[in-house]
């Protein structure tokens, strides 16, 4: 038979496809027990993760246990991992619930608690970074009151409505994984990210008067 | 314009935004765009919060944090190992399988001991309505005791003098001794005693509703009457 081959080994691969291709390989890596793809798993995730759970609990030292926490969970039940979505989104999701998890217990446990450990981080709960020469230290401080502003902000947003505004604005999910990650409707994230949104704007709105708009990046939107 | 669609407008600007909308509905955003100055400038909000929320800073995760997590993955890594291994996979399937034997009455065990205290509870309210009085109505008179009485006396007379005597009478109402307890009477008195006791008829003393063999004292006396 002189027909068309069916097996297209120079096809080109879309971006996504691409990412699709290098998750499942990630996966039957761990599945098969490699060391690199642990480390691997946890090059690539583990920044993700952290900023996700540091910005659904506002706490450096409870989004360093959440991430340990799911680390774990990844590891420990990746064998059961179907593939039934992606590995982006399940690893999310572990993260949202470890947060929302960790959240209530801290609401439980921990309300008027004080730590008296001292941290290498400065007071807003960050590291303390190192100088970057690439801007005038008139655009970093403006640039770093917006950025705190924006983080303030968003702890203001209720937890429901900012873990699907984070996901969608910080973190540039679509509306399909959002609905995946945090087990609901692609209704209900959307209006989940509606209201988040909303209240976000108005917040910065009020601590912005009198200026008659927000003006949050001036040196990143030009 | 016109409010409603303002609404409808400032709704989809982030998604418009975003390039998530259709060719027409963006075009027909961009019309109104033109004509609505408040829009616009409502758009230039979003656009400046959307750039704001995709250009934070990422925080660099704390190099103890990620050294604890390269410890996590190397001890997961054995674990798993380990767990390919036949006989560490055995001795941890019997290790699951105790736990789980184990731990299948906890379930059971705060209901079980709230239970039985709610019965010790409720057995110490109503024990003293348990206790059921004697109906003493209907039950023989075992615990009295009676004496030995005379039935029916001899027609034998007694001439001698009033005298005192002990008789003991067995259990079937029979005369089996008597002593006279008083002075020593003569050999005729004793015969006339003798005459006069044993063919008297007597009811034998009864001990707990039983006849038994028992001791009395009786006293003979002459009564004198007149007319």
């Amino acid at each position: 038979m002189t027909g068309t081959s069916y097996l297209n080994l120079t096809a080109v691969l879309t971006p996504e496809q691409e990412a699709a291709l290098a998750d499942q390989r990630l996966i039957a890596a761990l599945q098969a027990t490699d060391q690199d793809a642990y480390e691997t798993l946890i090059r690539r995730f583990q920044g993700p993760v952290y900023n996700l759970a540091w910005r659904l609990l506002n706490d450096p030292s409870d989004a360093s246990d959440v991430v340990q926490e799911v680390f774990l969970k990844i590891f420990r039940n990746v064998g059961n991992f179907r593939g039934e979505s992606s590995l982006r989104t399940w690893v999310y999701r572990i993260a949202v619930n470890e947060s929302h998890n960790r959240r209530r217990w801290l609401f439980r446990h921990r309300r008027g608690e004080t730590g008296l450990e001292e941290t290498f981080e400065d007071s807003d709960g960050r590291e303390r970074p190192l100088v970057d020469g690439g801007e005038t230290p008139f655009d970093f401080t403006m640039n770093r009151e917006a950025q705190l502003l924006l983080e303030e902000g968003l702890s203001a947003v209720s937890p429901v409505f900012r873990a699907a505004l984070v996901l969608r604005e910080v973190d540039g999910l679509s509306y399909e994984e959002i609905a995946e990650i945090l087990e609901v409707s692609i209704g209900t994230v959307k209006s989940r990210i509606l209201r988040g949104r909303e209240a976000l704007r108005r917040y910065l709105s009020n601590r912005l008067e009198p200026a008659p708009s927000l003006q949050l990046l001036p040196r990143m939107l030009k | 314009m016109h409010q409603s669609s303002c609404a409808t407008i400032r709704e989809s600007i982030w998604d418009y935004l975003s390039g998530g909308l259709s060719a027409p509905v963006r075009a027909g955003i961009e019309c109104h765009l033109k004509l609505c100055r408040e829009c616009e400038i409502y758009r230039a909000e979003v656009q400046s919060l959307r750039a704001g929320l995709r250009h934070l800073p990422l925080r660099r995760v704390p190099s103890t944090v990620q050294a604890r997590l390269f410890g996590i993955a190397r001890r997961e890594h054995a674990r798993h190992l380990a767990s390919q291994n036949f006989s560490t996979w055995r001795v941890g399937l019997e290790t699951r399988i105790r736990q789980f034997f184990d731990n299948l009455l906890k379930p059971f065990a705060v209901p079980a001991a709230g239970g039985i205290l709610t019965s010790f509870l409720c057995f110490g309210v109503i024990v003293n309505t348990l206790h059921l009085p004697p109906e003493w109505d209907e039950d023989m008179p075992v615990g009295y005791s009676t004496e030995v009485t005379i039935d029916e006396l001899t027609p034998f007379s007694f001439s001698g003098r009033d005298v005192l005597v002990k008789l003991t009478v067995d259990a079937s109402g029979r005369v089996t001794n008597y002593e006279p307890q008083e002075s020593n009477p003569t050999a005729e008195e004793l015969q006339e005693i003798g005459n006069l006791v044993l063919y008297s008829t007597f009811t034998p003393a009864t001990r707990l509703g039983r006849p038994v063999a028992s001791k009395r004292l009786f006293s003979i006396r002459h009564l004198r009457g007149k007319g």
